[in-house]
């Protein structure tokens, strides 16, 4: 068994050790290893030519890495909250996801800004979802893995990538533990961009989810099966740019049920676009309106009670089938 | 294009009706507008018209028969047109499971352990999608949509959207159902897709509740036969049993002083013009409650299906006996008629109410009621909601009493009126307010001319 924050660790390492061109740069993450200690030790084994202390000055971290990745590099830029890539957003959407498209395709730019969402009495600017902005851009890809497993192959993906990869990782889960499988001789060890897995199969209705509201999914699953009869199937769709449409909608043509939780804001928030575009595709499959579980419309609180209040939850999710049957 | 005829629905609580017989054989020519038969619904016998021009190529109903709402009863195509043969001609729930059954849902789909469904006849070109809509244009007229829960199939009034998923019409456009006789389960009355499958297996007539004492063994006491139902006694007993049990009533009751009014008639009974008709008591209550209902706007309202609804004419139903039920036609837009127009038309409805000559958009679209039981004596009761009104008036006996005027013990006239109003609608003191009004209008009658 492996914590998330290990795997994302384990992952960084071994794609260093595979690589020459990789290297990491971030606010404090040589000596004190990152706010989350994902990258603790790493200064040891591969010394400060290929793990950068920055300046706290995100625009400027990012800007390198740009620059780094265009020069032959595998930059992976450490944001130490998604809240701070509010600084870097000018260097993330218009330069690291429009060069490609500006240049002709004579430009690449094989960057991963590692982040991180979450919550936990963490007050109002350091509690935010902003996921739904970067899937938003056209040249990101998005990245929210749920499981150790996925957190690893995912992670492994994004800095083999050619295109720029917002990998946002959660704060909540980085002491969650599962397996991390051994890849079987001669494959790779990674988990493709842009697929979606059914992680438990149910007749009655879909959940997506991804990041924390997989867990919540998965939970409200049990309490709906146990108290309901309700057999509901879970999808981690685990990337949010590009979404893998074809797995959610052969879904949903079975169940004809659809729940999406997330954790932005309700307005606006990811969930708002996908479904759209599963009403879109799904319309006439559809037994019900599409529900959505999502944060709150209100500025996070400091209160652990009124945050309890405004994030979303297994409870909600159950609440949210339960308004379809 | 081929055309169903379906069996109409005359006001928005006809759930079946029967047809009387056909005026128009198999092979005639018809035009739109043609009458084409006569049907009977709970309250009135009512012609019905085509809505199509063409030949009817076939009747599906034969006459006595009873069938659902929206049920295709015959059809109405080109001479030369292809016309199903495999269409039902056997009247009535359950539908007729076909023997060729169409392609089954997968069994992914069918993970709620339901046995697989015999498909209903094929649609063919008959799709109800491709015709034009059998409502017939006076049914736009009609108010109030579905009381919830129907005990049949859905009750609407024409022109009021079924919502129903998107899976659930995709199912019925497959099946060939109408979503009018499909019976919803889902949240806010939203028909889903396992509503229309139950009703392709001619689940149709699945009480939507259990009817109250029903399992429980009665002892009559004395060996009886049940009685053979008239459609009229089955729509009272259904109606007023739906009210009962649905409707919170409370009842608010007050005594008029009538001389004045008495008189009033009088003098105008006497003016000898030619040109005004006999006025009634009944004139004069029917005008003072239209007054109410412009003047106490919460009362001029009514609860239907999860809201409320507050209307803007003062449109009222009448009870009128008969000897086998009642019938309650309502007098429209009492507000803007002069008083002879009103007492005409009051007299005209209760006149064809007796002989049966009603038109059906003139048994629905009330706000409340009128009930009289005076005539027989009684000094005053309290009366039933009519579903989709919001009150009921019952009036009592005009009774020559001793009255205290100033001290004085005078003869003189008085009536007692009970209110009975739906308190979802609204509240005792508006209530109050209401009837002292429709007090003061009785005991001011000039008041009631103007």
């Amino acid at each position: 068994m492996v914590s998330y924050r290990e795997a994302v660790r384990g992952a960084l390492r071994d794609e260093m050790l595979r690589d020459q061109r990789v290297i990491l740069m971030g606010e404090s993450i040589t000596g004190y290893g990152g706010s989350y200690a994902v990258t603790k030790g790493l200064i040891d084994e591969f010394g400060p030519k290929r793990v950068l202390e920055t300046p706290i000055a995100e625009a400027g971290i990012v800007g390198f890495a740009v620059g780094a990745a265009m020069g032959g590099l595998l930059p992976v830029a450490e944001l130490m909250t998604v809240n701070f890539a509010l600084l870097a957003l000018d260097q993330i959407v218009n330069s690291a996801a429009k060069f490609h498209y500006m240049f002709g395709g004579q430009w690449s730019v094989p960057l991963v800004v590692r982040t991180v969402s979450g919550f936990g009495q963490l007050g109002p600017t350091h509690s935010q979802t902003f996921e739904g902005w970067f899937a938003s851009v056209p040249g990101l890809k998005v990245v929210m893995p749920a499981t150790p497993a996925d957190a690893r192959g995912l992670l492994l993906a994004s800095i083999r990538d050619p295109d720029p990869v917002i990998f946002i990782e959660h704060s909540l889960l980085y002491s969650t533990k599962g397996e991390v499988p051994e890849p079987a001789e001669g494959e790779l060890d990674e988990i493709p961009i842009g697929s979606a897995k059914v992680v438990r199969q149910g007749r009655d209705v879909t959940l997506v989810g991804y990041s924390r509201m997989l867990l919540q999914a998965l939970q409200a699953a049990e309490v709906l099966e146990r108290d309901d009869g309700i057999s509901c199937e879970v999808i981690d769709l685990r990337t949010l740019r590009p979404v893998d449409y074809p797995t959610v909608v052969e879904s949903v043509r079975r169940t004809h049920q659809l729940v999406l939780c997330g954790e932005d804001w309700r307005t606006g928030g990811f969930g708002a676009g996908l479904l759209s575009e599963i009403q879109d595709r799904c319309f006439d499959d559809l037994d019900g309106p599409i529900q959505r579980v999502a944060m709150r419309d209100i500025p996070m609180a400091y209160s652990r009670q009124l945050e309890r209040a405004l994030v979303p939850t297994s409870e909600q999710v159950v609440e949210a089938v339960r308004r379809l049957n | 294009m081929a055309y169903q005829v379906t069996m109409p629905q005359m006001g928005y609580d006809m759930t079946e009706g029967s047809i009387n017989r056909w005026l128009v054989a198999e092979g005639a020519h018809v035009e739109r507008g043609d009458v084409i038969a006569s049907i009977a619904t709970e309250k009135a016998d009512i012609d019905i018209e085509a809505y199509a021009s063409g030949v009817l190529r076939k009747i599906l109903v034969q006459p006595g028969a009873k069938v659902p709402v929206g049920q295709p009863i015959a059809i109405i195509a080109d001479p030369a047109e292809a016309v199903p043969a495999d269409l039902p001609t056997d009247p009535g729930p359950p539908a007729p499971e076909g023997p060729q059954s169409k392609a089954e849902p997968p069994a992914a789909s069918d993970g709620k352990g339901r046995k697989p469904k015999a498909a209903a006849p094929a649609p063919g070109p008959l799709n109800p999608e491709s015709g034009p809509t059998p409502v017939p244009d006076w049914a736009q007229q009609l108010t109030g949509p579905a009381l919830e829960p129907v005990p049949v199939a859905r009750a609407l009034a024409p022109g009021d959207r079924i919502k129903a998923s998107p899976l659930a019409r995709r199912r019925a456009r497959e099946l060939g159902i109408q979503l009018e006789s499909v019976r919803p389960t889902g949240p806010d009355g939203r028909i889903k897709a396992e509503d229309v499958e139950a009703a392709s297996r001619g689940e149709l007539s699945t009480p939507a509740t259990r009817p109250v004492g029903a399992g429980v063994p009665i002892d009559l006491g004395d060996p009886s036969e049940p009685l053979h139902l008239s459609r009229m006694r089955e729509a009272i007993a259904r109606r007023m049993a739906e009210s009962n049990s649905t409707i919170p009533h409370f009842h608010l009751t007050t005594e008029a002083r009538m001389d004045a009014l008495l008189q009033l008639r009088q003098e105008l009974n006497q003016l000898g013009d030619s040109e005004l008709p006999k006025f009634s008591v009944t004139d004069f209550i029917v005008r003072a409650t239209g007054l109410v209902l412009q003047r106490h706007v919460s009362l001029n309202a009514a609860w239907i299906g999860q809201g409320l609804r507050r209307f803007a004419q003062s449109n009222i139903a009448l009870a009128v006996a008969l000897p086998d039920g009642l019938v309650a036609p309502v007098l429209r837009g009492c507000e803007s008629l002069t008083f002879a127009e009103l007492s005409r038309r009051t007299h005209d409805l209760a006149a064809r109410a007796k002989s049966g000559r009603l038109r059906p958009e003139e048994l629905s679209g009330g706000h409340t009621a009128i009930s009289n039981l005076g005539m027989f004596g009684v000094s005053q009761f309290a009366a039933i909601i009519t579903p989709g009104q919001g009150s009921v008036l019952a009036i009592g006996e005009v009774r020559e009493v001793p009255v205290v005027v100033g001290g004085e013990l005078v003869p003189g006239h008085q009536m007692a009126m009970t209110l009975s109003i739906d308190h979802r609608v609204t509240d005792g003191a508006q209530g109050a307010e209401a009837l002292a009004y429709l007090r003061w209008l009785l005991e001011h009658p000039t008041a009631c001319l103007v």
